[in-house]
């Protein structure tokens, strides 16, 4: 398979460096690929389904590499502004991705039914949840939808997920805080008046 | 469980994507990068899978370097050598201006990378990822493009490298210092690591794919460097556009003019564009600052042309000083070949002496034809 161009005696190349070698050097945008492209392709996995995820995980990098130019790194790390990308794909699957959600929303799953004293979900009442919450999620604005999944799903930062989307640090948390409120409000049996910024 | 632990669970983080998942996606980077705007190493990442963008990425760690301008003697287009150069291009951009267009832009070429066998005082250069690759673009967006490729194996480059390696005792493998790792050749055509198959193999860009990439490809308005990074669109290219484009960063900056060169050759071979920006590219070609008249040059086929070049410095370790070349047909202007010739060898090249032909690619054709796409 792949040989790896970084040897363990070496640090590996920062992904900043990389990408800018990449100005004038195209190939390296290979190893930049190599880093990122299964958690990309997860992420829109569970966006959408892995099927879609082939192609736009492969679309993800094609983009950025048209667009390599364009990253600035004043402005962040490479990792968010990747996801910057599988998002905007993301965006143009509403539909795909509304069908989606209503799909997990009818399957059985298997929510765990501990309490964590926060949000508790009797074994009962877990497939009535998972119900709500998928049909909550596809209810979302899809600029609130965007925020909350990566940061429940790509595990960014409020900085990162501004960088990744293109929107202040301060948007990211009125929208975190709006979508999370709204998901909240549809599970039911929270105070929906309640600040969950935190 | 928090909303945020509920939406983990509902969209659950499944095994990632399959082996064939990732080879075409990085099959289809690898096509990308190797179409793309930037000089490189070319066509070794054309169309391949998996191992092809390694291997692509292996040998591109030594493309030139642009940040050390080449020595000073290097003569430069404003001597009697340069007025050679003008008048040549010009009459390239003359004859290139009149060519009529078809519907596909074909280029078939042969390309191999040369990598030093045994210590550097002795041994001999093998020639290794040799590929022929025969691209059709279609002139039309309705149209599909189609690329054949296969690998031709690794051989001696010259006659006297050819009798060192029999000396050796004709090893069909040898084991050579690629950049920054040790990589096997192979004569055998498709045993070398991240080569192409040894038969022909195709890939077809259909025309709804072709439009996929044009509307990804569109930038912002006014965001010049996304305008830059995208493919040259040859519907809506200009002039102007084409000098800012063989010309990145801007004619000023220095020590990029083998870049510039390259960004030429590409630009002359690969892209299906009007006769008229063929013709702009020859003369914009004339006004690279460091270009020089090299005479009479033979290319790896032994077919003599016109040779144009400058002098580069190695990014890679070892800093080899090297002179670029495009070789043209004196009667027809076509692009017959480009190398990279060794001036003064450094790192992994040592052994190689001044005028070895470090990379070389050869043009069988690059031009118009009506014909339906085919390999040789």
């Amino acid at each position: 398979m792949i040989e790896s161009h970084e040897r363990a005696d070496a640090p590996p190349e920062d992904d900043a460096a990389l990408l800018r070698a990449s100005w004038q050097e195209p190939d390296r945008f290979a190893e930049l690929f190599h880093r990122y492209f299964a958690e990309i392709h997860r992420y829109i996995a569970r966006r959408l389904g892995s099927e879609v995820a082939d192609d736009l995980a492969a679309e993800t990098f094609l983009a950025a590499f048209r667009k390599r130019a364009g990253f600035d790194p004043e402005r962040g790390a490479v990792r968010p502004w990747l996801y910057g990308f599988a998002t905007n794909l993301i965006g143009s699957h509403r539909r795909t991705e509304r069908r989606y959600l209503a799909a997990l929303a009818r399957t059985p799953g298997d929510f765990v039914a501990e309490d964590h004293g926060d949000l508790a979900v009797g074994r009962a009442d877990s497939e009535q949840a998972r119900g709500a919450l998928g049909v909550a999620l596809g209810g979302l604005h899809p600029r609130d939808r965007d925020v909350l999944l990566l940061a429940a799903l790509a595990d960014l930062g409020y900085g990162e997920i501004g960088q990744a989307l293109g929107i202040p640090e301060g948007t990211v948390g009125s929208r975190l805080a709006r979508a999370r409120r709204k998901v909240r409000t549809a599970l039911g049996g929270v105070d929906p008046t309640r600040d969950f910024e935190e | 469980m928090t909303e945020l632990e509920m939406i983990r669970e509902l969209l659950p983080d499944a095994a990632g994507p399959a082996q064939t998942t990732i080879r075409t996606a990085e099959k289809l980077l690898a096509a990308e990068i190797a179409g793309g705007s930037r000089p490189r190493r070319r066509y070794l990442s054309y169309g391949l899978g998996a191992v092809a963008v390694g291997a692509a990425a292996a040998v591109a760690v030594a493309v030139i370097g642009s940040g050390s301008p080449g020595p000073s003697r290097a003569p430069t287009a404003t001597g009697s050598g340069g007025t050679s150069v003008q008048k040549f291009l010009l009459a390239a951009a003359e004859t290139a201006a009149k060519e009529p267009v078809g519907r596909y832009w074909r280029v078939l070429t042969i390309g191999g990378q040369s990598y030093h066998v045994g210590p550097a005082n002795g041994g001999y250069t093998m020639v290794g990822y040799r590929d022929e690759t025969d691209r059709w673009t279609a002139r039309s967006m309705t149209d599909p493009d189609t690329l054949y490729t296969r690998d031709l194996g690794a051989r001696p480059l010259t006659a006297a490298d050819a009798a060192a390696w029999r000396r050796a005792g004709s090893p069909t493998t040898v084991r050579v210092w690629s950049n920054d790792h040790y990589t096997t050749l192979s004569t055998t055509p498709g045993r070398t690591y991240g080569t192409v198959p040894g038969g022909w193999g195709s890939s077809v860009t259909t025309p709804a794919q072709k439009k996929k990439i044009a509307m990804q490809s569109r930038c912002p308005p006014g965001d010049k460097a996304c305008e830059f990074a995208a493919p040259i669109d040859p519907r809506t290219l200009t002039e102007q556009k084409l000098r800012q484009y063989l010309f990145w960063p801007n004619p000023t900056v220095k020590g990029v003019d083998a870049e510039r060169v390259l960004n030429t050759l590409d630009f002359l071979t690969q892209r299906p564009v009007t006769p008229q920006m063929r013709a702009a590219a020859y003369r914009l070609l004339a006004q690279v600052p460091g270009i020089r008249w090299a005479g009479t040059v033979k290319d790896a086929l032994g077919r003599s042309g016109i040779g144009l070049a400058a002098r580069q410095v190695m990014r890679e370790a070892g800093q080899s000083v090297i002179d670029v070349q495009i070789i043209l047909d004196p009667q027809t202007h076509k692009v017959l070949g480009y190398q990279q010739v060794i001036v003064k060898a450094g790192g992994a090249d040592r052994g190689m002496a001044p005028g070895t032909i470090l990379y070389s690619e050869v043009y069988l054709q690059a031009g118009w034809t009506d014909a339906r796409p085919h390999h040789p």
